[in-house]
């Protein structure tokens, strides 16, 4: 009898510590969201290096919310303690309550906690930098300056949003950290966000990701609406060649006048030229290879895996998470929309010399939006290859969006 | 309201100005050194082509103009058969006859862009 009992008891133990007394119906929604980010990643291949990782860890943490816990500290009775760990020497400190004499015993976190601190600390955002500036072929830009400006046209997104964030009743930080998804750039939108309002890290991250693997979807329209046929089928005439040394001399010019003019952008254009000229400078190829690819897959683990565990049904399942989620896809209209317009510009300065789809590439979201700008381009004539001349305001969109995120640090951090 | 439009149109201003600075300012210095390593490197390359005609014309003096058109037509012929062997290949049937073969006057070639497409692939 007291076996059957001592079975009981340790069924009703193994219950009520299971998911399914302690989950409830939001970690469900979200499993369910997360299954369907899954498909996303998994069948769609929507940006799948990312967001797989972050819809795993998302289904991970409403499954054990535990695995997220911070550390802290559980009060034992002594007697108890020592019973329970004879022969061990104790020197955990004592509370004393109601004349009981108390361990307080350390708890360890859960394993993403700490895998999270990379996050939360803003590191892991401008190692995954490193390993895009490692990757990233900053010759078109080199060779066509004027690309600059769609980059910087393209990050007006990020500010109209943050008028639109305050006026919705979110603080100045949150607004900050809204707007940034604008710039379409992930780590960057992570970066603001592990500063400006960390709450807000789960949502932000996860939109950001959402938008950046729905640039397919999400820009063609807005390009057709802005832009006649006549426009989308300019030939542009082919870059000059860029030499090595020019490319050696590019992130040694950015990072100064950058860090310089904007502290704050520091961290994460520094990695992103560090990477650069670890690419460029062709004397440190281990160093280079490690960053584009061992280096960029772990942190892209960490930082997926523990992004999506931010996203736990009672922090996600909101109205303002609802808010998040379309000021972002304003943002990001409004980015791609003003990088057209000002492509625009462009075509007529230049008496037609430059495509206005490639404007919409200054959003950052290396290389997909400059594939974007490619393939429409090729939809209007198929002879036409605007991808070297859409990586420009691409690559320009990613340092454009890494000085929008000093601005923001600097005015509202 | 007052002091949410203050803020809302102070970042808009100061965000709008700033990043335009700083990125037209990185637009000035990159056309400027840009032009400067063009230009050197374009006057090195002119005195190495300078350097090779010089060259060329020493030997032109030992009469290796035959032996030159021998080579190109040889490398001709080959480029011939290479290309017919791939259209036989491609179409398997006799009936196929090349009458000529003439270069595409193409701003970027198929090889090219298969590279380019390879090199920007998804991060």
């Amino acid at each position: 009898m007291t076996i059957i009992n001592g079975f009981l008891e340790a069924l009703k133990g193994l219950y009520n510590s299971s998911g399914i007394s302690t989950l409830t119906w939001k970690n469900y929604v979200m499993i369910c969201i997360a299954a369907f980010l899954m498909y996303l990643a998994i069948k769609k291949q929507y940006e799948p290096l990312l967001l797989l990782p972050i819809a795993f860890g998302m289904m991970l943490v409403n499954l054990y919310p535990a695995i997220m816990d911070p550390p802290s500290t559980q009060l034992i009775e002594c007697s108890a303690y020592e019973a329970a760990h004879q022969g061990q020497v104790i020197s955990y400190a004592t509370t004393v309550m109601d004349g009981v004499k108390y361990y307080n015993v350390p708890t360890y976190g859960g394993l993403l906690y700490y895998l999270y601190q990379g996050v939360k600390l803003g590191i892991y955002p401008p190692l995954i930098f490193l390993g895009i500036g490692a990757m990233t072929d900053f010759g078109p830009l080199i060779a066509s300056p004027k690309s600059f400006i769609l980059g910087a046209a393209a990050q007006i997104g990020i500010f109209i949003t943050f008028i639109g964030a305050i006026f919705l009743g979110f603080t100045q930080p949150q607004a900050g950290s809204i707007g940034i998804i604008g710039g379409a750039d992930g780590p960057t939108a992570i970066y603001v966000t592990s500063k400006l309002s960390p709450e807000l890290l789960g949502p932000i991250a996860v939109a950001a990701y959402s938008y950046m693997a729905l640039v397919p979807i999400i820009q063609p329209p807005i390009m057709k609406l802005l832009t006649t046929k006549k426009e989308r089928s300019v030939v542009m005439e082919q870059l000059r060649p860029v030499s090595k040394l020019e490319k050696i001399i590019f992130p040694i010019v950015v990072v100064i006048v950058c860090a310089v003019a904007l502290p704050s952008a520091a961290p994460l254009i520094g990695m992103l030229m560090l990477g650069n000229i670890f690419k460029e400078s062709g004397v440190v190829e281990r160093i280079s290879k490690t960053a584009q690819n061992e280096l960029m897959n772990i942190i892209t683990i960490f930082l997926g895996t523990t992004v999506g565990a931010t996203a736990t049904g009672a922090v996600f399942l909101t109205p303002k998470t609802l808010g998040i989620i379309a000021l972002g896809l304003f943002a990001f209209c409004m980015g791609s929309a003003f990088g057209v317009l000002f492509g625009k510009l462009m075509y007529k300065f230049t008496g037609g010399k430059v495509n206005p789809l490639i404007g919409s590439a200054g959003v950052s979201a290396v290389p997909m939006a400059a594939r974007v700008s490619n393939k429409v381009g090729q939809e209007e004539n198929p002879g036409n290859f605007l991808l070297m001349h859409a990586m420009g305001p691409n690559v320009a969109g990613v340092i454009g969006s890494a000085v929008a995120a000093g601005v923001l640090l600097s005015i509202l951090g | 309201m007052a002091e949410k439009l203050t803020i809302s149109l102070t970042v808009l201003l100061t965000g709008f100005v700033v990043v335009f600075t700083v990125l037209l300012l990185l637009i000035c210095i990159i056309k400027l050194y840009g032009t400067i390593v063009y230009k050197i490197q374009t006057k090195k390359s002119k005195d190495i082509a300078e350097e090779n005609a010089n060259a060329k014309q020493d030997l032109s003096a030992f009469d290796a103009q035959p032996a030159e058109i021998q080579q190109s037509s040889s490398d001709e012929l080959e480029v011939v058969a290479a290309i017919s062997a791939a259209v036989y290949s491609l179409y398997s049937s006799s009936s196929v006859k090349i009458k000529s073969i003439r270069k595409r006057k193409e701003k970027s070639s198929a090889w090219r862009n298969a590279g380019i497409m390879d090199n920007t692939r998804a991060f």
